[in-house]
């Protein structure tokens, strides 16, 4: 049992203290009694009383209606923590869902939503700034479908009910997984893409929702330097401008371009930051092969493929590199045993988020014989293990139908996490910011920037299946007051 | 805030008498029959204080060594007289036993009326007895009812001493009702003696309301005396009041004892019952509880 407004519990006290006040004035208050003479009488001939305080607990009885309607007031519940499963709400915290309207964010509105429909108690953990309804609270970052899918399955496979609140159309979810869905059509301009090229080139894509009439004025900065500005007027939206080459100091360590777009409802896709950064991750492949690999890291926002010779921070099969990814069974100086065949939900030891919900087949995976660390799983059967600097997938990829799974490039990418391979883009996006060379259509939302992040930010809440006891305490006290007149009246008349 | 009666009491006031006569009620009912007058002889009983020398029958002395006065029948009608006790014990106006000796004091004074006597209301004050008016005709019914309803506050103590000083009893004979809660240290006896003196006769009406029946009470709380505004702190009222239960019961005994010593009538009337009713009992010599 917990109470959401513990706070009211203080009234409590005060109540104690208003009965020994009432109980005392009480005593006190000269009572007129028209037969004095006989009471008089009585208590003479009466035997002197014991010197014993009359017991307050009786009049405690009085007090019941008002504690239980502030017992009411403070919100009561109760949990069933073992009968009713754990409730996730994921809550998209995506630049979009900034978006204000009447003042509040599509997270706020959202939750609020979630909170009518669930018609219970809604407890938000570990993420308290939810509940403020500030604009600044929702992340820079954006979130894929893919990731909002994969958290909602990770949470479902382990049993717990689902509610994501975001504010796109997502798919493909469990049928047992919520969504709440916050949209709007609040008038808002964007910066929706831009990028900076090694020549010093810079791309930049605007949008605006439809209506939009005032012009749109986009300004390139670096420190206090302006680098360029221009004005479009609403007929020319959107936008798709390249300045340049632009003449950045060398000293700049970020460019600033920012949109003026007066007061829009969200303010975060206004402003994008540009970071330099000294080079990219370059990963090498064999002149032919590993092509599910290769078209998993051709998706990769931060990496630079190519196949052939050269020097690289990651290289995918055999080849001059401190680090690499194998593939079975041509894994040089390795015994393997016979492939056979393995079927279930994918269990990684260190990324829970990679999860499969639904099970893998994979027709041959080789069993290894030395100790390695297992990295992923189907049941107890290892599926990709790390030798130091090594990666091995334990079966070949192009041969299954592993990299139709949305989590196959994930997987590839945690492969640079598991082998601590930074990102050394030339030109950086900030993690998270919308960037305009690594822009994926498809995860768009309404006409803001949304970037695939790796790091995909998460809001999690756990919603406690709680019964609310105010009503019947009301009820109670309700009752109580009906039972305390009728045994006053009881009294009188007896 | 002036006390009025209920609006029905003029109408039961007025249907009083039919009430008596069915009930077989008059006027001296509560005290027994009317004594005094010389018209014929009645009956012996025992001399009391206060007795006109000339009723004793001294051949019964001479016989029986004990004196013993004469009573008459009398064909003339006696007065009526209420007494009414007003100290501050009687209540709030307009309530309790406020109420209950106003309505039974118009209702004595309205049947003594209907009988043909006259009536008088008298208050018992700190002085002597007050003569609050007297009335000969059943028509006078709105001058008692305004005379009721004029009366103040009930205030002061309770002097029903100066009773004492009470009128001579006229020859025809006198039925006085003294309505009292009789709350005093000490019940005057000389009160008693001036009701039962020569040809009159009388009753005490000992008014007791319902609520004073069932006190209810906290289970501590601090009593004041309405007249002498004394204080008393009661730690445990449930004892108490068990035994000012006892000490209620013992007091109307003690009342009716007094009444009885000196032949007269004695009832107790409560709020219980309509006022009529409790008029109609009194005069058929009924206690009226």
């Amino acid at each position: 049992m917990g109470f959401l407004r513990p706070e009211a519990l203080a009234i409590l006290p005060g109540l104690l203290l208003l009965l020994l006040w009432a109980r005392a004035r009480r005593r006190r208050r000269p009572r007129r009694q028209t037969t004095y003479l006989l009471f008089a009488r009585a208590q003479q001939k009466m035997p002197p009383p014991p010197r014993r305080r009359t017991p307050i607990l009786t009049e405690l009885w009085w007090l019941l209606p008002a504690v239980l309607t502030t017992l009411a007031t403070a919100g009561p519940y109760l949990t069933a923590d073992e009968l009713a499963p754990e409730v996730v709400v994921l809550v998209d915290r995506s630049a979009s869902m900034a978006t204000r309207l009447d003042g509040r964010n599509r997270i706020v509105r959202g939750l609020d939503r979630l909170r009518s429909e669930l018609d219970a108690p809604l407890r938000l953990e570990g993420v308290p700034e939810l509940t403020t309804g500030s604009v600044e609270r929702a992340s820079p970052r954006s979130v894929t479908d893919g990731e909002l899918r994969m958290q909602a399955a990770v949470h479902h496979d382990a049993g717990r009910r689902v509610v994501v609140v975001t504010d796109r159309e997502l798919s493909g979810l469990p049928d047992e997984v919520g969504i709440v869905r916050v949209g709007d059509v609040a008038p808002n301009a964007g910066i929706v893409a831009c990028g900076l090229d090694v020549d010093g080139r810079l791309l930049v894509r605007a949008g605006a929702t439809p209506g939009w009439s005032r012009p749109l004025t986009v300004r390139v900065t670096a420190g206090a330097t302006g680098l360029a500005s221009s004005t479009f007027a609403a007929k020319d939206l959107p936008i798709r401008q390249v300045f340049g080459p632009l003449d950045v100091p060398s000293d700049s360590a970020e460019v600033v371009v920012s949109l003026d777009s007066n007061d829009d409802a969200n303010p975060l896709d206004d402003r994008v930051v540009l970071v330099r950064k000294s080079a990219s991750v370059r990963v090498g492949f064999p002149p032919r092969g590993y092509d599910a690999i290769y078209r998993a890291f051709v998706a990769h926002p931060e990496v630079q493929v190519f196949r052939g010779d050269g020097p690289c921070a990651l290289r995918i099969g055999p080849g001059p590199s401190a680090r690499h990814v194998f593939v079975a069974p041509r894994i040089p100086g390795t015994s393997l045993g016979s492939p056979g065949p393995v079927r279930g939900p994918m269990i990684f030891q260190d990324a829970p988020a990679l999860a499969s919900r639904e099970p893998l087949a994979l027709p041959a995976v080789y069993p290894v014989t030395e100790n390695h660390d297992v990295l992923a799983r189907i049941g107890e059967t290892p599926i990709l293990v790390r030798d130091g600097d090594r990666i091995v997938f334990l079966q070949d990829p192009d041969s299954c139908d592993w990299p139709r799974h949305p989590s196959f490039p994930l997987v590839c990418a945690q492969c640079l996490l598991w082998l601590e391979i930074g990102s050394d883009q030339l030109w950086a996006v900030r993690s998270g910011e919308p960037g305009g060379a690594v822009l994926d259509p498809a995860a768009t939302v309404g006409p803001f920037a949304a970037v695939t992040s790796w790091g995909a930010p998460r809001a999690a809440a756990v919603l406690d299946e709680r019964t609310p006891l105010a009503p019947w305490l009301l009820v109670l006290a309700a009752l109580a007051l009906v039972a305390m007149e009728w045994i006053g009246a009881r009294r009188a008349t007896a | 805030m002036g006390f009025h009666f209920a609006d029905d009491y003029r109408a039961r006031l007025l249907a009083l008498p039919t009430l008596l006569r069915r009930g077989g009620g008059a006027p001296e009912g509560a005290a027994g029959a009317l004594k005094g007058g010389r018209i014929e002889f009645k009956d012996h009983r025992p001399y009391v204080q206060g007795d006109d020398p000339r009723d004793i029958d001294w051949n019964s002395w001479l016989r029986l060594d004990a004196l013993v006065t004469k009573e008459y029948s009398r064909d003339e009608a006696p007065e009526v007289m209420v007494i009414l006790d007003r100290s501050a014990s009687m209540g709030i106006t307009g309530e309790g036993k406020d109420r209950i000796a106003r309505e039974i004091a118009g209702g004595l004074l309205y049947a003594g009326l209907s009988a043909r006597c006259p009536v008088t209301a008298v208050l018992s004050a700190e002085g002597g007895p007050v003569t609050l008016g007297t009335w000969r005709t059943h028509r006078k019914v709105d001058e008692i009812i305004a005379m009721l309803e004029g009366l103040g506050e009930c205030d002061g103590s309770t002097h029903l001493t100066g009773l004492r000083h009470l009128k001579p009893v006229a020859a025809t004979g006198r039925v006085a009702f003294l309505v009292s809660d009789f709350l005093v240290e000490s019940l005057p006896a000389e009160v008693a003696v001036a009701l039962a003196r020569g040809a009159g006769t009388g009753c005490f009406v000992h008014v007791v309301s319902e609520a004073e029946r069932a006190p209810s009470l906290p289970a501590a709380c601090t009593l004041v005396d309405p007249e002498s505004s004394a204080r008393m702190f009661v730690p445990q009222s449930s004892a108490l009041v068990a035994a000012y239960a006892e000490e209620l019961a013992s007091h109307e005994e003690a009342v009716a004892a007094l009444a009885r010593r000196h032949g007269l009538g004695a009832a107790v009337v409560t709020d219980a019952k309509p006022f009529d009713r409790t008029v109609q009992a009194l005069l058929a010599g009924k206690r009226s509880r």
